[in-house]
């Protein structure tokens, strides 16, 4: 059932949620080549650039939540699911949503971080020899990227050529 | 500072690997491979966050101390893991009865 519940996510929105989580990796990387060669427009483009493929990736999880809210799979009073063990469905995505609401949360403080970012390279605070507050972003987004290259595997793939569609 | 700067070009080929390593990921699950689906895809996905973490959090070319650090808490993470699993396996002979799809909906 673990498996069967798995296979209720979306797998596209999740797939296209990994790249877009990769594509702001790549841009908040390139915000921080730009600000260590002082490139303050490049900078400030590049911050937004990864800010808006962040807000992407939680419009597409804010439509996947939907979803599953419509088809009453969200664990509760109203979860309900076709097969012959509910309540293994039910564990499912009782960690399908503590997981991916963290990390949503932690997406949210991260865009939180880049518009302080924004700000500061738009009042000039960064230069080739002081930029560290970018590259501390840097670390940030880039971490919460890697737990997203791992929830994704582990929530939407699981048994998906044996069941699956 | 004097830090290591790394250049556009090697950010756009990590970025292009990750690209190719995620479709990869998402045709190798679509094929039963029986426990190898698991397998191949944590496999994958470890090397995904590695790149990011040696090249686009500059692990590569950090203090190794940083490097430390990094791989201390891994293999924190793995201990974790393994007595997690060390449970499982104390079960009993059919200690995989539970583990396998689709074999107990």
């Amino acid at each position: 059932m673990f498996a069967v519940a798995s296979n209720e996510l979306d797998l596209t929105l999740g797939f296209i949620n990994t790249l877009v989580l990769i594509c702001s990796s790549f841009t908040m990387a390139t915000a921080v080549y730009n600000a260590q060669h002082g490139n303050r427009k490049w900078l400030i483009f590049f911050l937004c650039a990864t800010v808006v493929l962040g807000m992407v990736f939680l419009g597409i999880k804010a439509v996947e939540y939907a979803q599953k809210f419509e088809h009453h799979l969200v664990p509760g009073a109203h979860f309900s699911i076709e097969g012959t063990d509910p309540n293994k469905a039910q564990m499912f995505f009782s960690l399908y949503f503590a997981m991916t609401g963290l990390h949503a949360l932690h997406m949210i403080i991260g865009a939180g971080m880049m518009i302080v970012l924004i700000a500061m390279a738009w009042r000039n605070r960064f230069s080739p020899e002081y930029h560290t507050p970018v590259e501390l972003g840097g670390l940030y987004w880039h971490f919460v990227d890697i737990i997203w290259i791992f929830l994704f595997p582990l929530l939407y793939l699981l048994g998906r050529s044996t069941i699956g569609h | 500072m004097s830090e290591k700067i790394v250049s556009m070009q090697t950010y756009a080929i990590i970025f292009a690997t990750l690209v190719v390593f995620t479709v990869i990921t998402y045709r190798v699950s679509l094929i039963d491979l029986g426990v190898l689906n698991f397998v191949v895809a944590l496999t994958i996905a470890a090397i995904k966050a590695s790149l990011v973490a040696l090249f686009f959090m500059h692990a590569r070319w950090s203090p190794r101390v940083t490097q430390l650090v990094i791989a201390s808490s891994l293999f924190w993470l793995f201990i974790l893991l393994s007595l997690t699993l060390a449970d499982y396996i104390a079960r009993g002979p059919n200690w995989t009865h539970g583990l396998r799809y689709p074999a107990n909906p």
